[in-house]
């Protein structure tokens, strides 16, 4: 597709508009469509009461009726037939004048289509996280006891908003890995998510036995809160919180929920930069748009604090993520550098680096 | 400016176009006309055309967008995403704001262009005129997008996944009836074009009205398929079995279906009796406008809520500009002109045209009504005031009341002779029909112990209409004289527009009974239910045999299994959608003549799932009765005389030779 087929384009246009106005021709009878009408109205009459559906005396009128009509349809107008030059000039220039002209102001000029199949096999960022999730998931078709890969895919998952196939991911790995907290306190995250907000049977279990491998783990403990605040004890789960936020660092990634749920619990939060729960809430009655807004302020704020604190390796590590999701790319790798600056020997940091620079190559 | 444009980009430059062309049709044919110059008179055949052909190119490359997920064109990115089934990448077109208004555009230039190519028996400037009115309503719908709503703005990198569509949205029901309610909606244009055109020229002959029936006829129809369409996918797709919620997208459907069956009816006065010609052409502009009030009103969302509106004042503000110069415009227009058009025949009050009137009169108090009632809440919520939801108790009380004396008029009025006819007469042909629909409705009453009283009401009026339409029918064969083989001869030989009349109102009486009987005789089994447990409805005896998770091409099903006695098993499902995450119901019904059982599994409760059960009456029957309805509509368009005046092309060949 180039521009010189808009140009064809404009030109057809203005050459159909042009043939009218140049072609002189006498103007039809105005009048003979109405008389045509009339006529057809008289002959079904005529049928009616032939059929008998009519009565001849009323029939009678009805035709006097119609006749009337038909001596009151007047002559048509005057006309003249004589082409105008200026017009048509005026027209067959003016209309691709003007569109080009619009178009130069509101088009986006030589910007090409860019459909996500052509963008795949460009090699681009897409094609490489796709051909990465296509060679893992066949990877676990073959090995399916592999619980890093499983991790794994329940990250990818996760990133693509597939909420229930990371949950379940992740059951995989608790599966495989018995012991494993994490798996399980993932998978319950995202069933939460997924299940906006509410908690569901396979929560309940996944909590259970998170409690029942380690009891005084903070995360554990802030999931079990919840769901003691789903149940409806809300002094419960507001104290078991609060006991949960005295044993947290300052900059813990738990942190942020935990005060939500503070927060939601009716309980006063010490200091707050998350979102609370309200704001969840809100989010969940937003618009599209306004959740995007809501979301980008947060972000925003987050990369504002990080700006003063520049230490905060977990910090640094959330806004990466966030940044992904929301697929500015240059920004989420500068976080990476930024997070495997400050802890070089982090094999799972290296990592998340080197998959967002494969995944938002340099320009 | 770099690279070779897109696609997407030679839709924009289309539409861009296609603006430019709809200014030229909607100035040089109506000064043409005005001026009696024919080459400009002419142009608009040929703008109409072009500017159909333009808005098409436009709507086939957003497809294209769509089909290939290109999210650098903003409106794909909104709505679409690229793991969606194909079909409701497509559907998805016209399922956001944006390409809501190109479809229309779409639909509106293709009225356009059929009436530039159909509309040869129109006079030539009469038709000039018309087009011209159609191009400019299309300077406003297209400026409209172009300027606050373009659907090919781009963004440049494109992002890497779309943000999907309303998971509520894919379904084939809400896919495919949009499309007719908008060829209706858009069809009145078309009426809007001729009345206005009509008030320039200054007269309304009865050939007016003729040629703006067919017009007026396939819109109606389409919208009466639209409606019904949308009735039907609430009902399966809601998964309350209720089938109307008069809701403002439903009403914004309903109004000008109500003010283009007046329109319709009025017209027959005016073809026939060269009467009631001011208010026909007044309804024409009212139909228009309260389909212009529908789409922004309610299917492009952006004055449902407030917070929409302000977030984007441009918007608002166009809207109400372009309203106001369409309504305040054509009845300016008719405020000058109205005066001039003088009725022609007189008639008694009790005769065909006085059952017209009545009818007319009823249509348009209800159409108030509903206006009322969707506008009300709206208003005070933009004036800061508390939010009220005006509901089925507001229309049970007004609408429906309106109903009945609409209907008993609808029985009688074609029985009733033009000009002056004999109500007396009228009631003694019809006594017999009208005391089986008493004793009928009795009998229900008395079979049912504890009936409301409006679903009683309801059936008499229903059984009175139906009986009504067949004695109408029996008289034009002339049964009693002719006996069945001689009748048998006259119905074919019927004008179709008269056998489509009674389709119609059959169609109606056919709808009446059947929401009667859905909403006074449902019965509901509303619960928890454990696997194994057994409810018995209406008859119907259904064991409850658990869920099973059921994947889906971009959802996860919980799947009830309920094994129904004598019939076998039901699946209904709850289907969860992971982006945007959201859950829908998918209802399983079992539909017969007599009724449906509906079937609802919900979330899982304690012990068991949440577990709705209805039986619906005879509730098909109301979507039978519309597609009656619609089907009435068409077989009159198909009739004979409306295409009276069209040239004899063979009599003569070239048309400036015709007289």
């Amino acid at each position: 597709m180039t521009f010189a087929l808009f140009a064809l384009l404009a030109a057809a246009v203005a050459i159909v508009l042009l043939r009218p106005l140049l072609k002189a021709g006498p103007a039809r009878d105005q009048a003979a469509a109405e008389r045509a009408v009339y006529r057809a109205q008289l002959q079904e009459l005529a049928a009616e009461q032939e059929s008998g559906a009519i009565a001849p005396a009323e029939a009678e009128g009805a035709r006097l009726e119609i006749q009337r009509r038909l001596l009151k349809v007047g002559e048509g107008a005057a006309t003249r037939a004589k082409p105008s030059l200026v017009l048509a000039l005026a027209v067959a220039l003016g209309v691709p004048a003007a569109a080009a002209l619009i178009y130069d102001r509101m088009g986006a000029g030589g910007l090409p289509d860019q459909p996500l199949a052509e963008r795949v096999t460009d090699a681009g960022s897409a094609a490489e996280t796709d051909k990465l999730v296509d060679a893992l998931e066949k990877r676990l078709a073959e090995a399916p006891d592999d619980p890093r890969g499983w991790a794994l895919m329940a990250r990818v998952r996760a990133s693509e908003g597939r909420l229930i196939d990371a949950a379940e991911a992740y059951e995989k790995v608790a599966a495989l890995v018995p012991q494993s907290v994490e798996a399980r306190l993932g998978a319950a995250e995202l069933r939460i998510a997924a299940a906006q907000g509410q908690v569901t049977p396979e929560v309940r279990k996944l909590v259970t036995e998170a409690q029942g491998l380690q009891p005084d783990d903070p995360g554990v403990r802030h999931f079990a809160a919840y769901v003691r605040f789903a149940d409806g004890d809300k002094a419960g789960a507001a104290a078991a919180w609060r006991a949960v936020l005295a044993d947290l660092k300052t900059d813990d990634p738990l942190r942020p929920a935990v005060e939500a749920g503070l927060k939601a619990a009716g309980e006063p939060v010490p200091e707050a930069p998350g979102p609370s729960a309200a704001d969840i809430e809100a989010a969940g009655e937003m618009s599209a748009d306004d959740r995007k807004a809501m979301i980008e302020g947060m972000v925003a704020r987050l990369a504002e604090r990080l700006e003063r604190e520049p230490g905060d390796v977990d910090g640094w590590l959330r806004l990466a993520r966030a940044y992904e999701v929301m697929g500015r790319g240059p920004d989420a790798v500068a976080a990476w550098e930024k997070a495997a600056a400050l802890r070089p020997d982090d094999a799972a940091i290296a990592e998340g680096l080197a998959a967002a620079r494969a995944r938002f190559p340099a320009p | 400016m770099s690279g070779s444009p897109g696609i997407a980009e030679f839709g924009h430059f289309a539409l861009i176009l296609a603006f430019c062309v709809a200014l030229v049709q909607g100035i040089v044919p109506l000064a043409g006309a005005a001026r009696g110059h024919v080459p400009s008179i002419r142009l608009g055949d040929h703008a109409a055309v072009l500017q159909f052909l333009l808005v098409a190119a436009a709507f086939a490359a957003l497809v294209h967008a769509y089909v290939t997920s290109d999210f650098s064109v903003l409106n794909v990115f909104e709505n679409s995403h690229s793991k969606k089934p194909m079909l409701y990448k497509v559907t998805g077109v016209w399922g956001n704001h944006e390409g809501s208004l190109l479809l229309w555009a779409l639909m509106l230039t293709m009225f356009g262009a059929m009436v530039a190519v159909f509309g040869r028996n129109l006079p030539e400037t009469f038709r000039a005129r018309v087009l011209s009115v159609q191009g400019l309503v299309g300077v406003g719908f297209i400026a409209f997008m172009l300027f606050t709503s373009n659907p090919f703005a781009r963004i440049d990198p494109a992002p890497l996944e779309g943000n999907g569509l309303n998971p509520i949205l894919q379904d084939p029901g809400l896919a495919f009836h949009p499309p007719f309610l908008y060829a209706g909606y858009v069809g009145i244009s078309i009426a809007f074009s001729f009345a206005v055109a009509a008030l320039i020229e200054g007269r309304v002959p009865p050939s007016w009205a003729r040629w703006v029936r067919p017009w007026t006829l396939a819109a109606w129809a389409m919208l009466t398929i639209g409606i019904t369409g949308g009735s039907y996918w609430a009902y399966y797709e809601l998964g309350w079995g209720g089938f109307w919620f008069w809701d403002p997208v439903e009403n914004a459907s309903l109004m000008p279906w109500l003010a283009a069956t007046a329109l319709l009816h009025s017209a027959i006065v005016v073809e026939k009796r060269d009467t009631l010609k001011s208010w026909t052409i007044l309804l024409a502009i009212i139909a228009f406008s309260l389909s212009l009030l529908g789409t922004f009103l309610v299917r492009s969302g952006v004055l449902t809520s407030v917070h929409a509106f302000a977030s984007d004042p441009t918007r608002g503000f166009f809207i109400l500009i372009f309203l106001l110069a369409v309504t305040g415009g054509a009845l300016a227009l008719y405020a000058v002109r109205a005066p001039a058009l003088k009725p022609g025949g007189m008639f008694q009050t009790v005769s065909r045209e006085g059952a017209l009137v009545l009818n007319n009169l009823l249509l348009a108090t209800a159409t108030a009504t509903v206006l009322l009632g969707t506008l009300y809440p709206l208003i005070l919520d933009a004036l800061g005031g508390a939010k009220v939801s005006v509901g089925p108790p507001y229309y049970n009380s007004t609408f429906m009341p309106l109903m009945v004396p609409l209907m008993v008029a609808l029985a009688i009025g074609p029985l009733l002779p033009w000009k002056r006819g004999d109500l007396l007469g009228v009631l003694g042909r019809l006594k017999f029909i009208a005391l089986a629909s008493a004793v009928g409705g009795l009998l229900v009453f008395w079979l049912t112990v504890d009936a409301p009283l409006l679903p009683v009401l309801a059936f008499i009026v229903a059984f009175f209409l139906a009986g009504s339409v067949v004695v109408e029918v029996l008289e034009r064969v002339q049964f009693r004289k002719r006996g069945v083989p001689g009748a048998l001869r006259r119905l074919v030989a019927l004008p179709r527009g008269a056998v489509g009349m009674s389709l119609a109102h059959m169609g109606l009486a056919v709808s009446i009974f059947g929401i009667a009987a859905a909403s006074g005789f449902a019965e509901e089994h509303l619960g928890i239910m454990k696997e194994g447990d057994t409810v018995e409805i209406a008859g119907w005896s259904l064991t409850f045999e658990g869920v099973e998770d059921v994947p889906g091409p971009n959802y996860t099903a919980t799947r009830g299994r309920f094994e129904v006695a004598g019939l076998g098993p039901m699946f209904p499902e709850t289907r969860r959608f992971e982006s945007p995450p959201m859950e829908t119901t998918e209802a399983a019904i079992h539909p017969t003549i007599l009724g449906d059982l509906y079937v609802v599994v919900g979330e899982k409760t304690g012990p068991g799932h949440a577990v709705r059960i209805y039986w619906k009456p005879f509730v098909m029957w109301i979507w039978a009765g519309g597609l009656m309805m619609a089907a009435g509509g068409f077989f009159s368009l198909s009739d004979r005389r409306l295409r009276v005046g069209a040239p004899v092309r063979r009599a003569a060949p070239r048309p400036q030779a015709a007289e």
